[in-house]
């Protein structure tokens, strides 16, 4: 990783508000007020607040 | 509850709002009443088959029956944006699906409640959805919204917004201009810092409720900052716009 990437990386970075509608096409429900609990520090929070890397490279 | 599932808009009206930024009205076969903040996913479909589909934010209020607005800035090489702008015109049929989300939502049962609106640049597309319907009921609750913009030419819903300001319901517009400041401009002019949070939250008598949307960075150090002036992380509903244009 250098700069120019991480900064890319963030510019790009979105979250789950931006995957709402193709996981609600796949369950039937809006997720983005689901409860999310980090498996790793136990955070809680939203799903709508979760990071999401939705563009690949190019 | 309806079947979540893609449909043919047609393009009705299609209005330019600042030079990079337009406002496609599209009527829906099968409208479905949104809450002010929700989104639609948008699809295109190449002639080999190649999809591309984007999220856009809803700028017109559920009064608005039978269609939606949604509001696009063109970004550079954005194959989707790039395309409305430049491609689409009015009776041209546009594929879409929604409204999409339930948590960037201003809720009736918030209207009586302080708001404070953050946007950066075309982040303040649901945000006018909220100002709108906000409008539309008659709701008077101490409303701000800071708008960082560029220029006074990319103020996007610029006139639209000083009409609401004067219209003596509460609310109050901040523009920040970041690039280019207005002759005889004596608000602020530098991007949205903590000074700048503190001065605006100063105002209200109550803790609002904070809706802040618009590029990735903004999103991030405007909320962290909010949090750090001791609002409650559940009054702060974010969405990140991703990277925006030049």
């Amino acid at each position: 990783m250098n700069t120019e990437t991480d900064a890319i990386n963030e510019a790009l970075r979105l979250d789950g508000n931006a995957v709402a509608g193709e996981l609600q096409m796949l369950l039937g429900f809006d997720v983005t007020v689901l409860q999310t609990t980090c498996s790793h520090c136990h955070k809680e929070g939203l799903f709508a607040n979760l990071l999401a890397y939705v563009r690949g490279p190019g | 509850m309806e079947k979540f599932q893609w449909q043919i808009a047609q393009v009705k009206a299609i209005t330019q709002e600042t030079p990079r930024v337009k406002t496609f009205t599209l009527q829906l076969p099968q409208w479905i009443a949104h809450v002010a903040g929700q989104h639609y996913d948008l699809r295109l479909t190449a002639e080999d088959g190649y999809q591309a589909e984007r999220s856009y934010s809803i700028a017109s209020p559920p009064e608005q029956t039978g269609e939606i607005d949604l509001t696009v800035e063109l970004i550079d090489e954005g194959e989707v944006s790039s395309y409305l702008h430049e491609g689409i015109a009015v009776g041209d049929p546009l594929e879409v699906r929604g409204p999409i989300g339930g948590y960037f939502v201003w809720k009736d049962n918030m209207a009586n409640t302080p708001l404070l609106l953050i946007a950066g640049g075309s982040g303040v597309v649901p945000l006018m959805a909220m100002l709108r319907h906000r409008a539309r009921i008659g709701a008077t609750n101490p409303t701000i919204l800071l708008f960082s913009v560029r220029t006074a030419e990319e103020t996007i819903y610029g006139q639209e917004l000083r009409q609401l300001a004067d219209e003596a319901t509460g609310f109050t517009l901040l523009l920040t201009y970041t690039r280019q400041v207005p002759q005889a401009w004596t608000g602020y002019q530098r991007r949205i810092d903590r000074a700048m949070l503190t001065e605006v939250l100063n105002q209200f008598t109550d803790k609002p409720n904070c809706f802040v949307c618009g590029p990735t960075q903004l999103v991030e150090q405007v909320a962290n900052t909010l949090v750090d002036l001791d609002l409650p992380t559940d009054t702060i509903r974010t969405e990140r716009f991703g990277p925006t244009g030049a």
